[in-house]
């Protein structure tokens, strides 16, 4: 199955881009995803305390099943205001 | 109203959208870009957001005031982009039949839209640029004191 995967902030600065599709076993969760990607890229925590994942707008836990084609994003720490 | 915008914000528009006969108070709420953060010079806020999730957030918080309080209705709206100095990067307009209400409700509002909207301040000062919220920032303002960030739940550990 295929996830389609948003970086967003610090994340997208560090490691230059901002989605990316992603071709994953069925049953997958969010945490084994955010491992895969941390492989990919380098520590996906690089530089910040947290990350918080969301799917298709929701946060979610990181044992969460994904689905395919989910909107997956990954959240550092938010600062708006 | 739940917007995320990358217009100056006018909070004549938000005032008209929360406009209600039933009220009989409005508060407003505007965070703008100020020239100092704990010892550094400003030059300017550049903000980022996921668009939908964020815009969606926000009405999650207008529901959720509306459950708490009895009000009558609530516009939040969020810029991205450059925000110069003393310039609104967020307001929040709650109007209700009586004014505690509405005060209370407009500060949740704020109070969690920093917690959980999906946005994020890029901060340019004068002889560097830092993500407000990570490490980098963290460890500047344990040297410098602050006034803290949330850094929400953690994935792992």
């Amino acid at each position: 199955m295929i996830v389609h995967v948003l970086y967003f902030g610090i994340v997208r600065e560090r490691i230059g881009l901002g989605e990316e599709a992603v071709e994953l076993r069925a049953g997958s969760t969010v945490a084994e995803l955010a491992a895969i990607l941390s492989i990919k890229h380098g520590d996906l925590a690089a530089g910040v305390a947290t990350l918080r994942l969301a799917v298709n707008l929701n946060y979610v836990d990181p044992d969460t099943v994904l689905q395919d084609d989910d909107e997956v994003a990954v959240i550092p720490p938010v600062s708006g205001g | 109203m739940f917007l995320i915008s990358q217009e100056a914000i006018r909070l004549d528009r938000l005032l008209h959208h929360v406009g209600d006969p039933d009220a009989g108070a409005i508060t407003t709420f505007l965070g703008t870009t100020r020239r100092t953060n704990r010892g550094r010079a400003i030059v300017k806020l550049e903000y980022e957001a996921y668009r939908e999730m964020a815009e969606a957030e926000l009405r999650r918080i207008g529901e959720e005031a509306a459950h708490r309080w009895r009000i009558c209705r609530v516009a939040i709206v969020h810029r991205v982009g450059e925000v110069p100095v003393a310039e609104a990067s967020v307001a929040i307009a709650v109007s209700a039949p009586h004014r505690a209400e509405a005060i209370e409700a407009c500060r949740f509002s704020i109070d969690r839209l920093k917690l959980v909207a999906p946005i994020w301040k890029k901060e340019y000062f004068e002889g560097g640029e830092v993500w407000i919220g990570s490490l980098a920032d963290c460890d500047h303002e344990e040297r410098e004191g602050g006034d803290g960030h949330s850094h929400g739940h953690p994935l792992k550990g």
